[in-house]
Parts: structure tokens; C-alpha cells; sequence
């Protein structure tokens, strides 16, 4: 019984460490291009928000595969966003393909 | 009675002078009563001496006219003629004969030509009368000269009325020997002269007896004379036979000498015939056991082929069978490129010919049979060389073949080859007969092949049939054992089955109950705790319904006053299909897209909501969200997308 216990918390501090992954890199602030004000933030606790003018829109933000961002909203849909070399890319609702840059 | 005191078989030849000895003393003249002067005795001893030396000159003409001479009868007719002169003799009669077979030759001289040839013909008397004592005294010297007395030879008195064997007058007779198997007879007479020593009746010299049986009218002298010349005669004659029987024995060598080398050439060509049979069986008996370790028809074909060749002596050969159910054929080839004779048809005009060719009407199984004439038997039939040689063959009536050897590389022996030249072909009888021995027992071999093929064929097909069965008694334990486990498989669903029935029993409405209240109530805390919980009630019940649009009206919005159509059903179902220009806005992604669409907007454009089914009212969350974002004209498209294509209003894509 304590070896299976044992074993269970090893694994579980496996799967912690393995899907860390590589946050600290995309933590900060993006603008979108083209869309004037609007701006993605990216917190290191696994939040954000996106901001246009005053309004904001609370998610939390996870890596996937080390080369999409997924964005959770509140009323449960999922945003993916393409991980790029000068920032995040995809296709945002209402407004379609929209590329931030980060500050 | 001997002529010759030494034994050698000759006389001594007496010399003249005081070699001479009889009765009277020298210088006295035999006869006479009263001396003689002494010129009287000189003349006489002259004349003596004179006599002598006409002797010896006799003698010395004798030896050189019988000197080389060969002949017998020629030396006997010599022999007369130099002796009859020097004795005086009118007649004479020399005989050599061989008293064992009654045979031998007569010469006379002076006599008439009757008595001559009756003579001739009286030879077998002369032998029996004249020449008995052989008989009595083998063994003795052959050339002992005796001289019988005319008269006292025993059974020459003529009977009354009858003829004695030698004619009248012949008084001196002497007979010798010449060797073991001849004798002669020397008769003389009469003399024409009788000198004065005739009636001496002195001793005969050597040769004893000799005065008492001469004729009374010979001296001693003469005596001595035809001793001599008797002696001479002896010794040509016995040359002369010595010389015949070498040229006799010589020819008789000839002749054994030609018949021993026919017989030794005979014998060599017998031994290369022995030769070649005992290479011809060594190879068929190698062949024998290299037959028996080869299972293929074609190989051994082959081997058989390549013996039979090496057998005979042919350079080139072919051993052809074929099978007229299976439709197949065995072609082995040698010493010639094969002109297509492993065809069917090629194959089948070859045998049918070497059939016709033998004469056979009917083929009855293990036939075997030569071709006497296989060149024109198989003309046409496609032959890469001239055959010398064939044999047909027929292991069934269906599998029938032929065996056809090519010009040979050398000619055969004896007697088999000229009867081989005679026929055009290089084998003799004897070959033939070999060859068509092996072919039959080839016939053993390839039924045997055959029958192997049979075997392995029933064996190959026995064996897969085995594997088979094998991997359908393996699938068939497979399949059992499947059978076992699904069993205990459904034994236990069973069992699982009985366990759930007897807990079923014990299941009670109230347990679920307390089980669901349960969990209700702790979904309803988690909740109410959770700052991300969803509201109980749908936030467009509670807010009053927006307004409804027909199709109709939102073309004429969109077209007149710019209304905004928003396709609220999720991402996949807007890619699929959608009013041409709506924008998709889904309550899950209500906060994002608003902000990035309609953040900017006026709140009196109108907006025109679609998309909902009957379990989600997409379209009425997203109008509820946007009404409480304060946007004065929001209404909801009646019927959906499904009224919009149906009046035929554009839609995309």
C-alpha cells in the first residue's frame, strides 16, 4: 500500500515537471497588428486577458504540444493561438486571422 | 661284313702305293711262275702306280661332279655315269629308298626302258628283298657298306617261270645305309674288261666279305674303287637329304611360321575384340551402378547416352523418350546441337519413323528392337547426324523412345567389321546384339525412374496434404482452446452475471436516492464555490426574449439599413454553411469576439442573430449577451439558415 502511494506521488510530480513546459518565455504583453487597442496579456500564474479600449476578457492560458497556445474562457470555449517567432498568430472570432507581436 | 673299321659311318679311302696290301710281294706280278727282271718290276709297279693314280683321279672327278649337287635322283644318275666308266660296267642300277614306307627313287644306266620303269615299279620288292637286315641291326652305323653275292640274297632266285626283281648281268651288288630311314642299292655289270687281278680271290680290303660276295671278275682294286666311290656317294647322298630335309624343315618353319603369325594376328585381333568387349562390359557395369543412384528420366538418359557412346565409339548420339499421355519429352543430346528435336512434334516424327522403320504393327510394352538400316529408316526425321546405328523401344504403349548413335570414331574388329562395312554402319552383330541388351535394361531404369517420379509426386502430395491436416488439427486446437476460454469467459459473465443478480436484490430506490441527492448537492456547492460557476439558469430565460425577424425582414435590414447578421452556432458548423457576410460570434467565445468586432460598433445598428436547434439556443444567448451589452436592435432570424436558403437568399461558401 505505502509503495503504491509512493509511486503515485512520484508519477504525479512527473507529470508537474513534464507539463511545466516553457511558460516563462511567453509571459508579458502582446498588441495586436492592425487592430488598433487591442492587447493580449499573458500572466505567469496561467491567466490573462484581452483588452480593447476598457473592456477586458478574463481566460487562462495553457502550451500545447510546445507550438499552440490555448486560451480558456470563461464560458468554456477554447482559442487556439500558433506560437511564432515574432509572437502569437490565429484566427480570433469576429475579426479573423489577427497576429500579436510582443512588446 | 663292315666297310668302315672306325665306325664313322664312312670308309676310309684307301691311298695307292704301299698303302696296298695283298697276297703277292711288292715287284712281283701276280700270276706269274719265274722273276721278272727288274725293268719288269719297275713297269709293273708303273703301271700299278698309274692305276692308283687313275683311281684316285676317279675319285677326285667323282667328288667334284657330285660336289653341290642336291638332287638325290641326279646324284645317283651322276654317281652312275662316273662309276660305271672306271669299273668297266655296261649296266647299272642305283637305288635310294626309305624301306619303312616302301618309297624311293631308281636310277639306271644301260638298261632298256621297260626294265627301267619296271623297276620303278618293283621298288617295294627291292626294299623287302634287299634291305631286311634293318630291321635285325637298328642301331648299327647307318653308312656300313655291304656286298652281297648275286644269287645268295634270299628269295632273288626267281621261282620257276618267274623273273628275278634286278635284270640279269647286274652281278655286284652293294647295299648301304644313309641314315636311320634310307638305304641304297648300287648293282652293276657286267664288265666289259676282266684284268688280271680278277681272279686273285684277295682280301676285299676294309670292308669284309666283300671278295666273297663281289662278282668274281672285280680286283681288289676296283674293290677298293667302289668302295671309295660308294663312300662319296654315301656322303653326298646323306648332304643332300641333310640339305633337303633343312629346306624342308626350313619350308615346314616357312609354313609355321606363316601359320602361327595368322594365328597370332587372328589371336590379336581376337584379344582387341576380348579387349573392347571387356571395356564395353566394365563401362556397362559402371553404368549399371551409376543408374541405379539417378532418379530423373533426362539424367539418366544421359549417363546412358554418354556410356553407350564411349562403349561403341560413336562421336555423337541421341536417347529420346517420349510420353504421349503427358505429352512430354526426354532428350538426351551429344556431340550435335539439337535441331529442336525436344519439341513434341520433332520428337514424335523421330520415333514414329524408327517404328515404321522396324516393320512393328503392333507395340506391345518392353519392346525392343534394332534398325538394319537406320539411315534410311530415319531420313527425315530430323537427325543432327548420320546414323549408324539405332533402337527403338517401347516402355508402354503410351511411352515409346529411341536410341540413335552417330558415326563412329574408329572401325570395329574382325570379322564383325567387314560384315559392318558390308552394312554402312561401324557396328558389328555382336555390337548390335550388346547394344540392344542395354537398351533393355535402360527400360528398367527408366520404368524405375518413372514409377519414382510416381512415387514422389504421391509423396509431395501426401505431404502437403499432411500439412494440411496438420494446420487444421492445429487450427481445430486453436480453436478449442478458443472454445475453453470463451467457455470460462462465459462462465464467468455468468457468474458476473448471477453476482449482479444477487446484487441487484439487494439494490433499493432508496439508496440511489441518497446517492443522488448527494451528488446534486455537492455539484450545487462546488458551484456556487467556484468563482468560474455557471449560473443555474440560462442567462437568456431570465431576460426577455429578443425579438423574432422573419427572413424576409432581415434581407431588407441588411440590404437597406446595413444590419449585421451574427452566426452563432459553433466554428465547424459556420465553416460548413452560412449567410453570405455573417460574422461568426459563439456564446463560449461571446467576451473575445465582441471585444474584437463589436467593441467600436453602434449600439443602433441592428444585429440579426441565427443559429440554434432545438436542444441549444446559440442564437438566443448570444442575443441575451448582446442586449445586456445595450444594443437597441437585436433580433433573432426566425427559422435559422434553414429559412434564409430556403427563399434562396445568398449563403456561403
Amino acid at each position: 500500500m505505502r509503495r503504491s502511494l509512493f509511486l503515485a506521488l512520484g508519477l504525479a510530480a512527473f507529470l508537474l515537471l513534464g507539463c511545466r513546459g516553457p511558460v516563462e518565455g511567453l509571459v508579458g504583453e502582446y498588441e495586436a497588428e492592425g487592430q488598433a487597442g487591442a492587447k493580449l496579456t499573458l500572466r505567469p500564474d496561467g491567466g490573462g486577458a484581452l483588452a480593447v479600449g476598457a473592456e477586458e476578457a478574463p481566460f487562462r492560458w495553457e502550451i500545447k504540444d510546445g507550438r499552440q497556445l490555448l486560451l480558456h474562457t470563461r464560458q468554456g470555449g477554447i482559442l487556439a493561438l500558433n506560437l511564432t517567432a515574432a509572437g502569437l498568430e490565429g484566427d480570433m472570432p469576429g475579426a479573423g486571422k489577427v497576429v500579436f507581436l510582443k512588446k | 661284313m663292315d666297310s668302315d673299321a672306325d665306325g664313322t659311318g664312312r670308309g676310309s679311302v684307301r691311298a695307292p702305293g704301299p698303302a696296298i696290301s695283298h697276297a703277292h710281294g711288292p715287284g712281283t706280278v701276280p700270276g706269274s711262275t719265274n722273276p721278272v727282271p727288274n725293268v719288269d718290276s719297275a713297269l709293273g709297279q708303273q703301271r700299278e702306280l698309274d692305276r692308283k693314280r687313275l683311281h684316285l683321279h676317279v675319285l677326285l672327278e667323282t667328288s667334284r661332279e657330285l660336289s653341290g649337287m642336291l638332287q638325290p635322283r641326279a646324284i645317283l644318275e651322276t654317281f652312275l655315269l662316273t662309276a660305271m666308266g672306271p669299273l668297266g660296267a655296261v649296266r647299272g642300277v642305283a637305288v635310294l629308298a626309305r624301306p619303312g614306307s616302301a618309297q624311293g627313287l631308281v636310277a639306271s644306266r644301260g638298261l632298256p626302258k621297260a626294265d627301267a620303269e619296271a623297276l620303278e615299279g618293283r621298288l617295294p620288292d627291292i626294299c623287302d628283298l634287299y634291305f631286311p637286315y634293318r630291321d635285325a641291326l637298328a642301331g648299327s652305323p647307318a653308312a656300313k657298306v655291304r656286298v652281297l653275292a648275286r644269287g645268295k640274297v634270299h628269295g632273288e632266285t626267281p621261282p620257276p617261270g618267274g623273273e628275278s626283281i634286278l635284270p640279269a648281268g647286274l652281278d655286284i651288288l652293294l647295299t648301304w645305309g644313309v641314315d636311320e630311314e634310307h638305304c641304297g642299292l648300287l648293282a652293276l655289270g657286267p664288265r666289259l674288261v676282266a684284268e688280271q687281278g680278277q681272279a686273285s680271290g684277295g682280301a676285299a680290303g676294309q670292308d669284309s666279305g666283300l671278295d666273297s660276295g663281289l662278282d668274281s671278275g672285280l680286283d681288289e682294286d676296283a674293290a677298293d674303287l667302289l668302295q671309295n666311290l660308294v663312300h662319296i656317294l654315301i656322303d653326298t647322298l646323306r648332304g643332300a637329304l641333310a640339305v633337303n630335309s633343312i629346306r624342308q624343315l626350313s619350308n615346314d618353319l616357312t609354313r609355321q611360321n606363316e601359320r602361327l603369325a595368322e594365328a597370332l594376328s587372328a589371336s590379336q585381333s581376337a584379344q582387341r575384340g576380348l579387349d573392347r568387349r571387356v571395356f564395353q562390359l566394365a563401362a556397362i557395369n559402371e553404368l549399371a551402378g551409376e543408374l541405379s543412384n539417378i532418379q530423373a528420366v533426362r539424367e539418366i538418359l544421359d549417363r546412358f547416352l554418354l556410356t553407350m557412346l564411349g562403349a561403341f565409339g560413336a562421336a555423337s548420339g541421341l536417347a529420346l523418350v517420349l510420353d504421349r499421355a503427358a505429352g512430354s519429352v526426354s532428350l538426351a543430346l551429344r556431340g550435335a546441337t539439337d535441331p529442336g528435336l525436344a519439341g513434341y512434334e520433332a520428337a514424335d516424327t523421330l520415333v514414329y519413323k524408327a517404328f515404321a522403320g522396324s516393320g512393328v504393327r503392333s507395340v506391345a510394352p518392353l519392346t525392343v528392337g534394332t534398325l538394319a538400316d537406320p539411315a534410311t529408316a530415319l531420313k527425315g526425321g530430323g537427325l543432327p547426324f548420320a546414323p549408324s546405328a539405332a533402337v527403338y523401344f517401347a516402355l508402354s504403349p503410351q511411352v515409346q523412345g529411341v536410341l540413335v548413335l552417330g558415326p563412329c570414331i574408329a572401325e570395329g574388329d574382325g570379322a564383325d567389321t567387314g560384315r559392318a562395312a558390308q552394312a554402312n554402319v561401324c557396328l558389328g552383330e555382336a555390337d548390335q546384339q550388346l547394344l540392344r541388351a542395354q537398351v533393355a535394361a535402360l527400360l528398367g531404369y527408366v520404368r524405375g525412374a518413372r514409377h519414382l517420379e510416381t512415387i514422389t509426386a504421391l509423396n509431395a502430395d501426401l505431404t502437403r496434404h499432411n500439412e494440411e491436416l496438420t494446420r487444421t488439427i492445429t487450427e481445430l486446437t486453436e480453436a478449442r482452446q478458443t472454445i475453453v476460454l470463451l467457455e470460462r469467459a462465459g462462465e464467468r459473465v455468468r457468474a458476473f452475471l448471477r453476482n449482479e443478480a444477487e446484487r441487484s436484490r439487494r439494490f433499493s430506490w432508496l439508496n440511489c436516492g441518497v446517492i443522488l441527492a448527494t451528488a446534486t448537492l455537492l455539484a450545487l456547492l462546488f458551484n456556487l464555490a467556484s468563482p468560474g460557476g455557471m449560473s443555474l439558469i440560462p442567462e437568456h430565460l431570465r431576460q426577455p426574449p429578443a425579438k423574432a425577424v422573419s427572413a424576409q425582414k432581415a434581407r431588407e435590414l441588411v440590404e437597406t439599413e446595413g444590419a449585421l447578421i451574427v452566426d452563432a452556432r459553433p466554428q465547424a458548423f459556420y465553416d460548413q454553411k452560412r449567410i453570405r457576410g455573417a460574422v461568426n460570434l459563439t456564446p463560449a467565445l461571446f467576451d473575445m469576439g465582441y471585444l474584437m468586432r463589436f467593441g467600436q460598433m453602434p449600439l443602433e445598428t441592428p444585429i440579426i442573430v441565427y443559429g440554434g436547434n432545438i436542444s441549444r439556443r446559440w442564437d438566443q444567448e448570444v442575443a441575451a449577451r448582446l442586449l445586456a451589452r445595450e444594443h437597441e436592435r437585436v433580433l433573432v432570424l426566425d427559422d435559422g439558415l434553414a429559412a434564409w436558403s430556403g427563399r434562396g437568399y445568398p449563403v456561403e461558401p
